[in-house]
């Protein structure tokens, strides 16, 4: 009890137990609230969905209402001794329960019937990754080595670090009929918005890593007798290489942030595709279970890089 | 503490017959390292800061020389111009005669920080000078292994420098240092981070291995216990600008023990060092008597603590 407290206080102090019972409340309390609204009819079900619709005539069965609307049609229906409308308390179309989403997720990778990414999720998915991967792989390819040498070498940075920054300013989605125009509508335009997306912000966040390094180090590297490539690949490279990683476990999330005007320009593709589809036939089960993936994925995957870097650097994790 | 008064401390500048003769060979031998001239002026918007004011001195080989002075009196940037990492504004240094530019293996240094690679484990950061120096890692690792031995933490050849105490990492970077095999070892304030016990370790641990090596030793330091402990000469800076106060040769016998400390000779150079630290008047660490505190009463009057 007195742990519970202390882990409220600023700096306050938390063991493993208590770090693991507010990781699962984390997930438990979301899902719970969410529950609560999908599944206690008093907590908000602002809206009834019919299952007779009596003597009323413009209603179907399957039909949505606001709650005083459905009143007034039962009220209408008694004044006329006719059979009133049925129906159930319910949630508005665009908030399913977990139990619909969980079985359209389920349904996502159990299912073969349809195919193509308007109505396959997996589908539609595993081309948002392949785009993903390689907007990130181009624009690290570059945008490394890039950052490395502003952040080392002040001639670099003097030339490059003023136009990245002119670009970073312009939003990715103003490149998007330029790349179509230059890469034609398929994958390269959509490859294109990412790397532009990412690369820029990568140089410069990077170049400042490289700058950040302990310059006691390239100090001592130099009074032993390191100097130039050596000095970069021996002391600069391997004494940024976590913050290195971390940054780019950050700009790999950043990258996922284009996807989306990534994948509507062009022939529209991927989960984005597949999200506003299913959003148009009112598929909203198939929509969160899209939206679920895509963060289930992207936490799992940096989740797995964290666990990864630790591993790798344990002389920066213990230093501090 | 009153037969203290009473006796008279002999003069600093009289050597012992033995200090006489040793320090007459050292000045027999050639400069290694010469300060020719040395100005440095930090210039930072419209303020001018001569750190450095004409500094002339040779340090010739196998001696190991202290400069003392108080804080900002150019220490540290004397040394990071012997070093290379700082450029002289005018005037040169001199390695073996030939003027150095910028930073080389042939003037190694330890630092105040601790600066072991903390991405490498105790003994390929001593094999890093050695690598540079175009030895393959093979034979390096055997020249680390012979270092850390003769420093005695050959059994944390596997070690990462976050797992050793402050003393052990700067063995270790002193390990380093000298493993790169300099001609100059070059310390600025390496000690200064240390607890006493472990910095009188350390000294021992400096002046055992100079003994054994053919390696000339610079050393900063504002410790004049230090200075006197370990130097054969001692360059006296005084600030504001930095220029040479005096050279004091010391008159202490090696090897050096622990028991000089408390010899009339070490005392009357301490006494005439704080006499010349004091006369800068800078308001330093080292001149504690001069500072009164003035601190309202916080105790309870009841609390009688004296
Ligand atoms: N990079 C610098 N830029 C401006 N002034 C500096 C710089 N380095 C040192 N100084 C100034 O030079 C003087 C000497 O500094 P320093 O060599 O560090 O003294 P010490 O090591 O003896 O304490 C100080 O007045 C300090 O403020
Ligand atoms: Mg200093």
């Amino acid at each position: 009890m007195q742990g519970f407290l202390a882990s409220w206080r600023l700096y306050g102090r938390t063991d493993r137990m208590l770090r693991n019972v507010f990781g699962i409340l984390a997930v438990l309390l979301p899902l719970l609230l969410w529950s609560a609204v999908s599944y206690l009819p008093f907590v908000w079900h602002p809206q009834v969905l019919i299952t007779d619709p009596g003597g009323e005539e413009y209603l179907e069965t399957g039909m949505r209402m606001n709650r005083v609307d459905f009143l007034r049609a039962v009220k209408e229906m008694q004044d006329q001794h006719q059979p009133a409308p049925q129906g159930i308390p319910t949630n508005p179309v665009y908030l399913p329960s977990p139990g619909e989403v969980l079985s359209a997720f389920v349904h996502a990778f159990t299912s073969s019937a349809p195919v193509g990414a308007e109505h396959s999720i997996t589908q539609a998915f595993a081309h948002s990754i392949r785009i993903i991967f390689w907007g990130f792989v181009i624009s690290s390819v570059m945008g490394v080595p890039l950052g490395i040498m502003c952040g080392s070498i002040p001639a670099v940075a003097r030339l490059v670090e003023p136009s990245v920054d002119f670009f970073r300013y312009l939003p990715a989605p103003a490149f998007g009929a330029l790349a179509v125009a230059i890469l034609g509508i398929y994958d390269a335009p959509k490859i294109a918005i990412i790397v532009i997306g990412t690369l820029f912000q990568q140089i410069l966040v990077i170049a400042n890593t490289t700058r950040k390094l302990d310059f006691a180090l390239v100090e001592a590297s130099r009074t032993l007798g390191a100097k130039g490539l050596r000095l970069l690949f021996r002391v600069v490279i391997p004494g940024i290489l976590p913050d290195l990683y971390r940054d780019q476990r950050i700009l790999l999330g950043w990258a996922w942030t284009y996807l989306i005007v990534a994948e509507l320009i062009g022939t529209s593709s991927g989960i984005t595709w597949f999200i506003t589809q299913q959003a148009r036939y009112q598929h909203f089960d198939n929509v969160f279970a899209a939206m679920a993936l895509i963060g289930i994925v992207g936490l799992g995957t940096d989740m797995v890089l964290g666990v990864i870097g630790g591993k790798l650097f344990t002389w920066k994790r213990e230093n501090g | 503490m009153a037969d203290h008064v009473e006796h008279a401390l002999p003069d600093y500048r009289i050597l012992p017959p033995d200090v006489a003769a040793r320090m007459a060979q050292i000045k027999q031998r050639d400069y290694v390292l010469e300060i020719d001239r040395v100005t440095k002026v930090f210039t930072q918007k419209k303020n001018r800061t001569v750190a450095l004011d004409a500094i002339e001195f040779g340090v010739h080989r196998r001696e190991l020389v202290c400069v003392v002075g108080p804080s900002g009196c150019g220490k540290s940037t004397l040394v990071r111009i012997l070093a290379g990492l700082e450029d002289a504004t005018s005037g040169q240094i001199l390695m073996n005669g030939k003027p150095v530019r910028g930073p080389g293996s042939d003037r190694g240094m330890v630092f105040q920080k601790y600066t072991l690679f903390p991405w490498l484990d105790v003994c390929r950061n001593v094999m890093f000078g050695i690598e540079m120096g175009g030895v393959d890692r093979l034979e390096a690792q055997r020249q680390a292994m012979q270092w850390l031995q003769m420093i005695g933490l050959e059994q944390f050849a596997t070690a990462f420098p976050h797992q050793l105490s402050g003393g052990m990492q700067q063995r270790v970077a002193i390990a380093r240092a000298l493993a790169a095999s300099p001609r100059v070892l070059l310390m600025d304030e390496s000690f200064s981070a240390l607890d006493a016990q472990t910095r009188t370790k350390m000294q021992n641990y400096l002046m055992e291995i100079w003994r054994k090596i053919d390696i000339t030793i610079v050393f900063i330091t504002h410790d004049l216990d230090e200075a006197i402990y370990l130097a054969d000469r001692i360059l006296v800076l005084k600030p504001n600008p930095g220029r040479v106060e005096e050279v004091i040769e010391v008159p202490l016998s090696r090897p050096r023990r622990a028991e000089q400390m408390t010899s009339d000779e070490f005392l009357a150079t301490k006494a005439h060092l704080e006499g010349l630290i004091r006369s800068f008047g800078t308001s330093d660490d080292m001149d504690e008597e001069d500072v009164k505190i003035d601190l309202p009463l916080l105790t309870l009057v009841t609390d009688q603590v004296e």
